[in-house]
């Protein structure tokens, strides 16, 4: 058991490295550290719109809603966590192959591995699932059991998804015979489980919208709760969970609670015996799989071409992105998902869309309703958000680690470097900017393009403001000195500076809507471009201006 | 020609971790660079590379200078550090392609380059795999080999030769004796007392951030003791210059 804490205890802190919150000397938060301020910030966004909702639900007399909304969200949220960390955890961190030549037994590894897996599924409840249900105790006069019960959920919730998403991951990795690429491999072991969780989410919603409802707004939000229970049949531990915290002195909980317990039970069970008989085996064959791999003999003529140096320097900018999978999954993947799953979401709205337009007091209203500054600052508003998703242009030096002193080295002007850098970045958000554009042409056709075509030119230059500024925060705050690619994006306290920059844009746009709100549509347009123009080209003059300075803690 | 004209660096301000260095390596020169740990040398060397910036003084390669013209000066200089942990997720042939760009090296030359060289250095085979694949002294070996890619009149070089096995180290001290000889300069930093006896036209040993000695081995034995190896006089004239300070 010893071994098994310690082993756990070296994993988290390989994982997380350090990321000074809690100054252990003074026994308090260490307020210099920017994660402190992160995760405030974040709390604090939580338990606001937690508040809000709250309230909301109590004053439409329907706050059991909250409930349903909040582990399922929750659930989604820990499932997609497991999903990105898992394959890592168990099969491609670098811990695994210090630790193999110990003394250690392969089922005291697997309960240590499963150990860092729970440790980080609590974090995440601590800081995103904490506040809401708590602050649903305090609004809802419930008595005091409800915490008990609260603490006990919460200690239960995570282990059924993290045992079931693992041995969905020991059977791949079973029937996965060779694994000549591992990086590929990893990728597509994430895709495969986040596709599979997508099937099941959808199924779910299907299940939802399907069922027609022209009732008022309470009785809506009444069946609507009965809609998301369904939703908690596709995850045994939804409604379980939900009558636990709803029937708090009945018997109701407690047989729920047992419920909970057995299906982990179960889980944990099948995750043992499934791991016991393949864990270790596949660990072995996959670091000797690697190593085993044959050689492609090679012909340099056909391998060589000439490039320029800056698409040379891009290409190798994508490359080195794209073939870590910690980077791609950490910076390029979460932007994917939400892209994918707005999309899916809407196809599964359209109809429900469709079918209330259909009603002539609605359709009446949505004809009626004007395309206006505050509709363009809203649109930018949703683009900016998207645009602070990636940490592509925040860890574009990070990323190098040792390697950066080599951008000082070579014969290519440090502010073209710069340029270079930020292409990646670039690239992607204006992928969102055309997706989310196309979606907005698409369904509100009655937008004239000439106005869609003028709003993705200022997000443009949103887009280039935003990449050009996170990477003069990573040139300012580089983490050079790290030992595995995770502590990159995890320890990067910068992304502070992204949701900060965001808060500044996001008030800014919605000062613009205002003052604009009665000029004409165009001329708004026009004068919002021009502004963003500006403040680009001052950017970018001062980079080239002070480009030296800015790589200077590139040593 | 590589010329250090009395260079100052300080990481806090009044620590002068490298004190008014002189240096010149002229071509077809092999110049060692000695020194415990702690001494200054990669200090001196990320200066001379552009990486550090210089406090006070200059430094000239082939007559550019690295804080006026620094693009023109890296043009002359084929570094290799002493880091070969470099762009692991890139194949051997991708790296040695993309840095042939970075340096505009024509098709039909980079080719001829890049087999010849990967050849010499015993990596070939290994061209179309990642670096990331690759041992210790094979990723250094590609290094070297992107350095020599360009050909560059100054070479310099940070502890170029541990990890090597015994046949690439004996290949690239011949391309460094080749390269010396076809007037051109090279600069390098060891622990190796013996490699820069037996390779080193002329000698320079920093200490405490102060270069304590420049000259040919004779002129050191003539200053501190004859008949000595080159590690006694590397331990002899550090000591004195531990009894000054």
């Amino acid at each position: 058991m010893k071994k098994i804490i310690s082993l756990t205890n070296v994993f988290v802190k390989e994982f997380y490295q350090n990321l000074a919150i809690f100054d252990k000397e003074k026994k308090k938060f260490n307020k210099k550290s920017m994660f402190f301020w992160l995760i405030a910030i974040v709390f604090f966004g939580i338990t606001y719109v937690s508040y809000e909702v709250i309230t909301f639900l109590v004053n439409v007399g329907q706050p059991e809603i909250f409930l349903n909304l909040y582990f399922f969200i929750l659930t989604m949220l820990l499932l997609f966590q497991v999903i990105l960390v898992c394959a890592n955890i168990f099969f491609f961190a670098k811990d695994i192959e210090k630790v193999l030549p110990m003394p250690i037994k392969p089922v005291e590894l697997l309960l240590a591995k499963l150990n860092t897996l729970l440790c980080m599924l609590y974090i995440s409840e601590g800081i995103f699932g904490l506040v809401p249900l708590t602050l649903y105790g305090l609004l809802t006069n419930v008595s005091f059991v409800f915490y008990f019960w609260e603490i006990l959920i919460l200690a239960v919730f995570p282990i059924l998804l993290a045992v079931t998403v693992t041995t969905f991951l020991l059977i791949i990795m079973r029937f996965a015979k060779f694994i000549r690429n591992k990086d590929v491999f990893q990728l597509l072991i994430t895709v495969i489980l986040i596709i599979m969780v997508c099937f099941i989410e959808m199924q779910a919603f299907n299940g939802v919208f399907s069922i027609e409802t022209n009732d008022q707004a309470l009785e809506q939000f009444s069946s609507f709760s009965q809609k998301v229970e369904q939703v908690g049949k596709y995850f045994l531990i939804i409604n379980p969970s939900i009558a636990v915290l709803t029937n708090l002195s009945n018997a109701t909980a407690i047989v729920s609670f047992f419920k909970l317990i057995f299906y982990n039970v179960v889980g944990v069970c099948i995750f043992f015996i499934i791991g016991k008989i393949t864990y270790l085996k596949d660990i072995l064959r996959n670091i000797v799989s690697y190593t085993d791999k044959k050689r492609k003999k090679i012909q340099v003529e056909k391998n060589t071409k000439y490039l320029s140096k800056g698409k040379s320097y891009v290409k190798k900018e994508f490359k080195m992105l794209i073939r870590e999978p910690i980077f791609f999954m950490q910076c390029v993947f979460p932007v994917i998902i939400i892209l994918v799953t707005v999309i899916l979401l809407i196809l599964v709205l359209v109809p429900v869309i469709e079918q209330v337009m259909q009603d002539e007091t609605i359709r009446n209203t949505m004809e009626g309703l004007s395309f206006n500054a505050e509709v363009v600052c809203d649109i930018l508003i949703v683009l900016q958000v998207l645009f602070s998703i990636s940490s592509i242009s925040l860890t574009a030096i990070s990323r190098e680690g040792k390697n950066a002193t080599f951008i000082k080295c070579i014969p290519i002007e440090l502010y073209k470097q710069f340029l270079y850098k930020n292409v990646p970045q670039i690239i992607l958000n204006l992928i969102v900017s055309v997706v989310v554009l196309g979606m907005i042409w698409y369904f509100v056709p009655t937008i004239p393009v000439l106005y869609l075509f003028l709003i993705f030119i200022i997000s443009v230059f949103i887009n280039l403001i935003n990449s050009y500024l996170m990477l003069i925060v990573d040139l300012r705050r580089p983490n050079l000195d790290w030992d595995t690619e995770y502590s990159v994006v995890k320890k990067s306290d910068n992304k502070l500076f992204q949701y900060v920059w965001m808060i500044i844009n996001v008030l800014l746009l919605m000062y613009i809507g205002k003052i604009f709100k009665d000029v004409d549509i165009l001329i708004n347009l026009i004068s919002e471009m021009i502004i963003f123009a500006i403040i680009f080209i001052i950017i970018d003059r001062g980079i080239k201006k002070w480009q030296k300075k800015l790589f200077n803690k590139v040593i | 020609m590589i010329e250090i004209k009395n260079v100052s660096k300080s990481y806090k301000k009044g620590e002068k971790v490298i004190n008014n260095i002189n240096l010149e390596i002229k071509d077809g020169e092999i110049f060692g660079f000695l020194g415990p740990n702690g001494a200054g040398k990669t200090t001196t060397i990320k200066m001379m590379t552009g990486i550090l910036d210089i406090d006070e003084g200059d430094i000239l390669v082939d007559g550019k200078s690295i804080v006026e013209n620094p693009i023109e000066a890296k043009k002359q200089i084929g570094f290799v550090s002493d880091n070969p942990d470099m762009f692991l997720k890139l194949k051997g042939i991708e790296y040695l392609n993309f840095i042939a760009d970075i340096y505009e090296i024509k098709k039909e030359i980079r080719d001829k380059r890049i087999v010849e060289l990967t050849k010499e250095f015993g990596i070939y085979e290994v061209l179309n795999d990642k670096i990331q694949s690759y041992s210790h002294g094979m990723r250094q070996k590609i290094i070297i080999v992107s350095v020599l890619l360009h050909n560059p009149k100054n070479w310099i070089l940070d502890e170029p030769l541990t990890g090597l096995d015994p046949e690439a180290a004996f290949h690239l001290k011949n391309k460094m004796k080749q390269h010396a000889k076809d007037n051109n300069a090279v600069f390098f930093s060891t622990h190796i007392l013996e490699i820069a006896e037996k390779l080193c036209d002329k000698i320079g040993i920093i200490h405490h951030g102060k270069l304590i000695f420049v000259g040919t081995q004779e002129e050191m034995r003539k200053k501190v003791k004859e008949n000595a190896s080159l590690e006694e006089l590397f331990m002899e004239i550090t000591k004195r210059n531990e009894e000054n300070n």
